[in-house]
């Protein structure tokens, strides 16, 4: 009986499930590995694929991704017009 | 344009992700709507955040069917 619970404890683990954003289309390499860069040491990121320049994180960590990148934006709005 | 889109996220052992594209073709064959977002790489998928309780109910039904099934042959 042991072993069959063990065997369906091993077949429930076998998913896990995860609220996400996946960010997609970046046609900066450079802004993916901003992000990634970023996200990371928070814990945020919960997959990424640099060839693919895309990356999935956690709700948690969006919201940060979310001013992250409106701020990246801005300071290079800003060089430009300088 | 980089997008960025809410859903959830999916990982499992490829024999598990099988399964799970398989649902989804019949899905598509059935004339409904698919429910993989994206195929992300041999363990994860990204999936509709709706349909994933239905999709847990069903794997959680096949995977125990495949228990049963190799318990007998044990």
């Amino acid at each position: 009986v042991i072993d069959q619970i063990r065997l369906w404890e091993m077949e429930r683990n076998r998913l896990r499930l995860s609220g996400a954003w996946l960010y997609s289309d970046f046609t900066d390499l450079n802004e993916f590995t901003q992000i990634v860069n970023y996200a990371e040491p928070l814990g945020a990121v919960l997959w990424k694929n640099e060839k693919r320049r895309t990356l999935a994180v956690t709700e948690e960590g969006h919201e940060n991704v979310k001013s992250f990148r409106k701020r990246a934006a801005a300071a290079r709005a800003g060089g430009a017009g300088r | 344009m980089v997008k960025a889109r809410k859903g959830t996220l999916l990982e499992c052992d490829p024999a598990v992700k099988q399964i799970v594209q398989d649902l989804d073709n019949k899905k598509s064959e059935a004339g409904e709507k698919r429910f993989i977002l994206e195929d992300l790489d041999e363990t994860h998928l990204f999936i509709d955040p709706c349909e994933v309780e239905w999709l847990q109910k069903r794997l959680d039904e096949i995977l125990e069917e495949n228990t049963y099934r190799f318990d007998d042959v044990a």
